[in-house]
């Protein structure tokens, strides 16, 4: 039951993570340097706060996405891996 | 209107890359949400859906249910314990399985 409960909070977090990714692609655009900005900020907020199961797994997984990425710009996928990581490293030593 | 939308398809793949974290341990989680996620984006983009669904579908649920956060921690994580080759590994697989769950989903 208690671990229902954290899975519906996960939900309920990664839908209001979609909620900020979609009003940030409404003013940006959906093209690949939104969607890579998004990714990159979601990836180092995750290695800064080291945040808990509703705000990492739910909150920043909703909002970052990989799939996105994907049905994007081929050119892109290189920069968003490197991006991401170095950003997830950043915010690791940032939060030491 | 939109919103709710998004954050509908957002609970339920939230709540399914939760559930199979819940099944499978550690990355595999991450790498099956991924793929799934490529798999069922490639699919819904070609069935050239009115806005409002593409937004439900394609940017909520698949865009909640992949991740580049989690991805992200992982790749770091190994990163930091000097393990070159498992991240490369794990890097590319997440890679080449995502590019053909695509591939595949567009012709389904």
């Amino acid at each position: 039951m208690q671990k229902l409960i954290q899975g519906l909070g996960v939900g309920a977090g990664a839908a209001l993570g979609v909620c900020v990714r979609l009003a940030l692609t409404l003013w940006l655009g959906d093209s690949a340097w939104p969607i890579l900005t998004i990714n990159v900020l979601g990836a180092f907020l995750m290695g800064w706060l080291r945040p808990n199961a509703f705000w990492g797994t739910g909150f920043l997984g909703g909002f970052t996405t990989f799939s996105a990425m994907m049905l994007n710009d081929v050119s892109f996928y290189f920069f968003t891996a490197v991006g991401c990581i170095l950003a997830w490293l950043a915010g690791d030593r940032l939060a030491r | 209107m939109i919103f709710l939308y998004a954050a509908l398809g957002g609970f339920f793949g939230g709540f399914l890359r939760w559930s199979l974290a819940q099944l499978f341990p550690g990355k595999r989680a991450t790498l099956a949400a991924n793929t799934l996620a490529c798999l069922a984006g490639g699919f819904f983009v070609s069935l050239d859906l009115p806005h409002l669904y593409t937004v439900l579908l394609i940017a909520g649920f698949c865009g909640a249910l992949s991740t580049w956060s989690t991805l992200a921690k992982e790749l770091g994580q190994l990163l930091n314990e000097k393990k070159w080759w498992p991240m490369l590994g794990y890097l590319s697989l997440t890679f080449t399985l995502g590019y053909s769950a695509v591939f595949l989903g567009m012709r389904l």
